[in-house]
């Protein structure tokens, strides 16, 4: 569940953003982290939705809804 | 993980000289691996899953000669093409086979063990496919790292500074470009050393052994300090037409038109562009057909020769055109970038029927023919969402069973073109339904668990090479010859012994052709023609195929069938198709029915053919049971054969035979029990 500063990575609007944990099995979640979404890794929203479009490790992500859900993640100023 | 260094003196096989070196390409997807190989490689390569997998890896060879080496050293070698991968240390089946070969733990006698390892990256997204670098250096096995597309990090501005690349790495980096050749003596060169005996290994890079909670942070810290130290021009702006692109692409209005008109060009194309040659190939297996006719004498071994092989031959490579032109075209929007954004689009639709969104470009492909669309599910990651996409694909309406659907729709409409396009769609339409229910129907039973949500990395657009597509579309068309043709070519032989003897004799044949004329008047014997027509139908009828749709027509009795359908049911098992060229032999009209005027002949025929009692066979019930019937039987053994092919097991093919004969059989009972109960027939 995320922690009050977590929030789901679904209802953030496009910006940089900043992975806090992962509330999914683990098979999804090993596969984010290979993909360059882990704990701590800062990353950027390109668009909001389903399918939502993250730039994570210098690549471009699609990844659906329910994954979306289950990535928590804190905001980031605007300028970091 | 921390691997231990392996040292030259701990691992002799791996040091062994061979003649020619087995060097394993590693990579991400879409950082041009494949491409390399077909540049390495240049004849056809051999594609082979790893034994008791469907994961598939391609075995080449690499001809060193133009290097001129001296005649101690190796001519050539052995480049085997790994499955693209992010991780050596992830859970799916592909990453632990991959990471398994890789550390020496699969059978050498499966697949030759590598000498050395060639790390593919890519010069545009260097962090992202460095991150794999440190677990393949950690190895312990000779690496040499190829940085690909330098050509197309050069137009963007970037530098690498391959040599700072090296001094951090501890082994061989090239800058290469696989889409122009550039680089590649230079990497062969590297190759060979490093697949020398006692070639350097590169230092364990560390970077996992610290790792508490997450070792792919310190992976990924390691792999983006790297790339900023050889990456000149540290940050990328992606230029704004790629937003934008992406953004209409995977837009779910724009996005879905965008997708519709490039299927309808790869259907357009698979389906239109290979009439031509298909029509060719049959017309050429007919003529060397004639020609070995007249070469042979009359007799069994010329009927061998004429129907068992080069029909068995013939009816394999009918299929290769429109094989090699999907997988060009699907390759081709593969290497584009665009094929990924497809499968964003379609992915929420496959969803909702427990599929994926990969799976949507096999369904469609298998309205032209199942074949290429079984061999296109690799494109589907998750091994069971794979299964249940080739088990459910040959219920997709396919170019084959058109005939015998003009045929059943001549019988029920003969003077409605209309309501006759109206049952051609709702043969296609029961077709989908049918594939998308048994989908969701495997899905809660037998392979269950929801499909693979969307975790998809959007490649860069790219120009997309015509010969990568040349050579891979060529690869998947000799694949398909060698694995299928000849057990296809096997069991068509089978099928023309079973349906050649028993022979009837000539005393046999006169006296049931003078029977046959006695008892049915509407038959003549006024021609030369005639007279053949009714003892090949005899011959038909005494064969063993023949005697055995005898014997198991009272099984098909429920759905109308007489034994002369239930023989063309049996003969049509290896090819749905030739269902119409049987029924036309047993009513009496030849086997070369093959246009709308002889269609006509033969629906005339089945449409006064009658019962014992005097009813007629093909009633609307009847006639609507056998659309059915072939709508969802699997009636193709190539198909069959593929299927075996793709799971690695007959077991799949037989169910998939099974559950879809049973399937057929119970909806055209049905469906004749529905119509005599509304009292249409």
């Amino acid at each position: 569940m995320p922690t009050p500063s977590l929030f789901p990575l679904c209802d953030f609007p496009p910006g940089w953003v900043r992975v806090g944990s992962f509330d999914l099995p683990t098979n999804h979640t090993d596969r984010l982290r290979s993909m360059g979404v882990f704990a701590g890794q800062r990353i950027e929203i390109l668009r909001s939705g389903s399918p939502t479009l993250i730039r994570a490790a210098g690549s471009r992500l699609a990844i659906s809804a329910e994954i979306a859900r289950g990535i928590h993640v804190e905001p980031l100023p605007a300028s970091t | 993980m921390n691997l231990p260094i392996i040292q030259p003196s701990d691992s002799p096989s791996l040091f062994v000289p061979r003649r020619s070196p087995t060097i394993a390409l590693v990579g991400n997807p879409n950082v041009g691996k494949t491409s390399l190989f077909n540049r390495l490689t240049s004849a056809l390569s051999k594609t082979s899953n790893f034994a008791g997998t469907t994961i598939e890896h391609r075995e080449g060879t690499c001809d060193l000669s133009q290097l001129e080496l001296p005649a101690d050293q190796p001519q050539s070698l052995t480049v085997i093409d790994l499955p693209g991968t992010y991780t050596l240390e992830g859970s799916s089946f592909e990453e632990r086979v991959t990471a398994q070969y890789l550390h020496g733990e699969r059978d050498p006698a499966d697949v030759p063990a590598a000498d050395a390892i060639l790390l593919v990256v890519d010069a545009t997204n260097l962090q992202r496919s460095l991150f794999i670098a440190q677990q393949v250096l950690d190895l312990g096995k000779p690496t040499v790292v190829a940085v690909n597309q330098i050509d197309v990090a050069d137009k963007s501005g970037l530098e690498i500074d391959v040599a700072a690349m090296s001094k951090r790495l501890g082994c061989p980096v090239v800058a290469i470009s696989a889409r122009t050749g550039l680089g590649l003596d230079t990497l062969e060169h590297r190759l060979l050393e490093a697949s020398e005996p006692g070639a350097a290994i590169a230092p364990s890079t560390g970077c996992s052994s610290g790792c508490n909670s997450c070792p792919y942070a310190a992976g990924h810290h390691w792999a983006a300090d790297l790339a900023g130290v050889a990456t000149k021009q540290r940050f990328v702006t992606t230029p704004a037409w790629v937003e934008s692109m992406d953004h209409w692409l995977t837009h779910p209005i724009v996005g879905a038109a965008a997708f519709f008109a490039a299927m309808l060009m790869l259907f357009g194309m698979v389906f239109w562009l290979a009439t031509l040659p298909m029509e060719l190939l049959e017309w050429s297996f007919a003529t060397v057909s004639l020609f070995v006719e007249s070469l042979l004498p009359e007799g069994d071994f010329q009927s061998l020769i004429a129907d068992g092989v080069i029909s068995g031959v013939g009816g394999v490579l009918v299929f290769l055109p429109q094989i090699i032109i999907l997988f060009f075209v699907l390759t081709l929007l593969e290497d584009s970038g665009y094929l990924a954004r497809a499968v964003v689009v379609v992915d929420r639709w496959m969803q909702r029927v427990g599929l994926p969104g990969q799976a949507f470009v096999p369904l469609l492909t298998a309205h032209a023919c199942a074949i290429p669309a079984i061999m296109s599910t690799r494109v589907i990651s998750d091994r069971r969402d794979r299964l249940v996409s080739i088990l459910v694909i040959p219920l997709m309406t396919c170019s084959a069973r058109l005939p015998v659907y003009t045929m059943i729709a001549a019988l029920l409409f003969p003077d409605s073109p209309l309501s006759a396009a109206l049952l051609f769609s709702a043969a296609y339409f029961l077709g989908m339904i049918a594939a998308f229910t048994m989908a969701l129907v495997f899905k809660m039973s037998i392979l269950p668990g929801k499909p693979s949500p969307l975790i998809l990395e959007l490649p860069a657009y790219r120009r997309p090479s015509v010969s990568n597509a040349a050579r891979h579309a060529l690869d998947k068309g000799w694949g398909f010859l060698r694995d299928a043709g000849t057990t296809i070519l096997l069991i068509s032989l089978v099928i023309w012994a079973l349906s050649t003897y028993p022979k009837a004799t000539p005393e046999f044949l006169q006296q049931q052709t003078a029977t046959e004329l006695r008892q049915n008047p509407d038959l003549t014997s006024d021609s030369q023609e005639d007279l053949e027509r009714l003892q090949s139908q005899i011959k038909q009828e005494h064969s063993a195929l023949g005697r055995i749709g005898k014997t198991v027509q009272p099984v098909f009795e429920p759905l109308g069938f007489d034994w002369k359908v239930t023989v063309g049911v049996m003969a049509s098992f290896a090819a749905r198709e030739v269902v119409v060229s049987t029924l036309s032999i047993l009513y009496g009209l030849g086997d070369d029915v093959d246009d709308d005027q002889e269609i006509h002949s033969l629906t005339s025929r089945l449409r006064s053919a009658q019962r014992a009692d005097g009813s007629k066979v093909f009633d609307t019930a009847t006639s609507v049971s056998l659309l059915v019937f072939f709508v969802l039987a699997m009636q193709c053994l190539p198909t069959q054969v593929v299927t075996r092919k793709e799971t690695g097991s007959w077991r799949w093919a037989f169910f998939q035979l099974g559950y879809m004969t049973i399937l057929a059989y119970a909806m055209a009972f049905l469906a004749r029990q529905g119509i005599l109960a509304l009292g249409l027939s």
